[in-house]
């Protein structure tokens, strides 16, 4: 229970804890909801404020070129995040045979490819929340049980998550997990950001822990800059991109490589824009289509059929004069 | 307000006081830079035999960052000698920064380093500490130390390629 309480403050450090959500208040904001959608308003990203606001957000920056596979970064969060004992032990190089993804006890994991030209030694990839700028599981969460925070973390309230599971679908990194501990009491879990320690004025555990220089958190405008400095004082290290500065609308996490990004697991089909901006048009054509559309018909297939209707009666009218 | 400063109503006795002040100054200067020394000596090289070739100490024990693993024995003298051409290989030239002025007084330079006074570099841990959120571009100290053994490391055995090599050459894990 204490883990879990962690974890609501982790999601929404200033909400009080009388705000967990009944079913009346859900089906409340369901109803308010559809009342908006009747007069039709416009569809706006709750949980993505203007984001310019918030120029000293933090990021994190991971240098794949750097990464030597010791798990580190898993270890320590596994231990910030009092997650269970893992069924190998980090210093078990067999997983490796396998590529994973995070789950419910591993908010974050490293995989490891093979260098795409066969010539240098493995690549190594951690996966974790990207903690997008605009983030495509906020906007999918009917709930708003995502908040993008002012300081770079996309946070996550269980309490008022009721299980979805949209936010797994619409994470174009597909990171939310799904915890299947417990039928009632429905729980997405992902990187954290280790907000509560930011919160703190500390570092996440896994930067903290990292030996190797792979992690390195600061302001995303101050790493967006180390990471181009990086690049051009090494130009035959880098592949001449940051990954997350653009895709996906952008990402507080971004990542350097010395291989291209799409051979070790990245996806290259993003494009520049917020995935809600891919939807957006649809979705504000919905209210229009399911709701305008069908009462403006409908009252004008009434009116027609009362006119009708009209024309009949007094036609009968005058054949019974006649 | 220091202890020592002069009070209005004093103006006889100042000159004397001057000198007597100045006289403790500078014995609080010379107690503090004997200190600091010692320090950074006791730091860099804990009484260890030094290595006659190059004037390093012969091996250091890093023993900062214990935590998983137990203190590495670092053979500086082997490192010194067989496989780097210079102090500037490890020790990263300060210059490099404009704005740290460490180049001043420790020029990276066997011969130099032989005839200085001292005898030591700088302590890595003065600018590599706790890590700073305001400057990114710094390494702390666990990561100045491992991007300094890896540059050369990671092309040796396993380093690099399994998490199990941290064990191989240098770390020995508690139990």
């Amino acid at each position: 229970m204490a883990d879990k309480q962690t974890t609501i403050n982790a999601g929404d450090g200033d909400r009080s804890a009388s705000q967990t959500i009944s079913r009346r208040r859900f089906l409340c904001g369901t109803a308010a909801f559809g009342g908006a959608t009747l007069v039709g308003a416009p569809c706006t990203a709750e949980a993505t404020p203007d984001l310019e606001g918030w120029p000293d957000r933090f990021g994190m920056l991971t240098d794949l070129t750097a990464c030597v596979g010791c798990r580190s970064c898993e270890r320590a969060c596994n231990a910030e995040n009092k997650l269970p004992a893992p069924e190998q032990p980090f210093d078990d190089p067999s997983v490796f045979e396998q590529t994973r993804r995070p789950t419910s006890s591993a908010y974050t994991v490293v995989n490891r490819y093979q260098s795409p030209d066969g010539k240098g030694g493995p690549v190594y990839r951690k996966l974790q929340c990207n903690h997008c700028n605009e983030p495509a599981c906020a906007t999918a969460c009917p709930a708003r049980a995502y908040r993008k925070t002012p300081e770079g973390a996309v946070a996550y309230d269980e309490d008022l998550c009721f299980g979805c599971r949209y936010c797994m679908a619409a994470c174009p990194f597909n990171v939310p997990a799904y915890s299947y501990e417990s039928a009632f009491e429905p729980k997405i879990v992902k990187c954290t950001f280790c907000y509560p320690r930011i919160k703190q004025g500390l570092i996440p555990a896994c930067a903290e822990a990292c030996p190797a220089g792979a992690l390195t958190f600061g302001k995303r405008s101050d790493l967006i800059k180390l990471a181009r400095n990086k690049i051009e004082n090494a130009p035959d290290r880098y592949i001449d991109h940051i990954y997350g500065e653009q895709e996906a609308g952008g990402t507080s996490w971004m990542y350097l490589s010395g291989v291209p990004f799409g051979d070790v697991g990245f996806p290259t089909n993003l494009g520049k824009e917020p995935m809600i901006d891919h939807t957006k048009g649809f979705l504000a054509a919905v209210p229009t289509v399911l709701v305008v559309w069908p009462a403006l018909f409908g009252m004008a297939y009434s009116a027609l059929k009362h006119r009708e209707e009209a024309v009949s009666k007094e036609n009968e009218k005058e054949k019974n004069r006649g | 307000m220091p202890p020592y400063a002069h009070t209005a109503g004093n103006e006889g006795t100042a000159g004397k006081d001057q000198e007597q002040e100045t006289m403790t100054m500078n014995r609080i200067a010379l107690i503090l830079t004997a200190s600091t020394l010692t320090f950074l000596v006791a730091a860099i090289s804990p009484a260890k035999a030094q290595d006659p070739e190059t004037g390093g100490p012969a091996t250091i024990q890093i023993d900062r960052l214990v935590g998983l693993y137990g203190p590495v024995t670092f053979d500086h003298a082997k490192h010194a000698t067989r496989y780097a051409e210079g102090c500037g290989d490890c020790h990263h030239q300060h210059s490099a920064y404009d704005e740290n002025p460490c180049k001043r007084c420790h020029a990276i330079d066997a011969a130099q380093f032989k005839a200085s006074v001292k005898r030591n570099f700088t302590a890595c841990s003065k600018c590599h500490g706790d890590y700073d959120v305001e400057a990114p571009e710094v390494p702390d100290l666990k990561v100045a130390y491992h991007e300094v053994c890896f540059s050369c490391h990671r092309k040796i055995g396993d380093v690099g390629t399994t998490p199990a090599s941290c064990e191989q050459l240098c770390h020995v894990k508690k139990e």
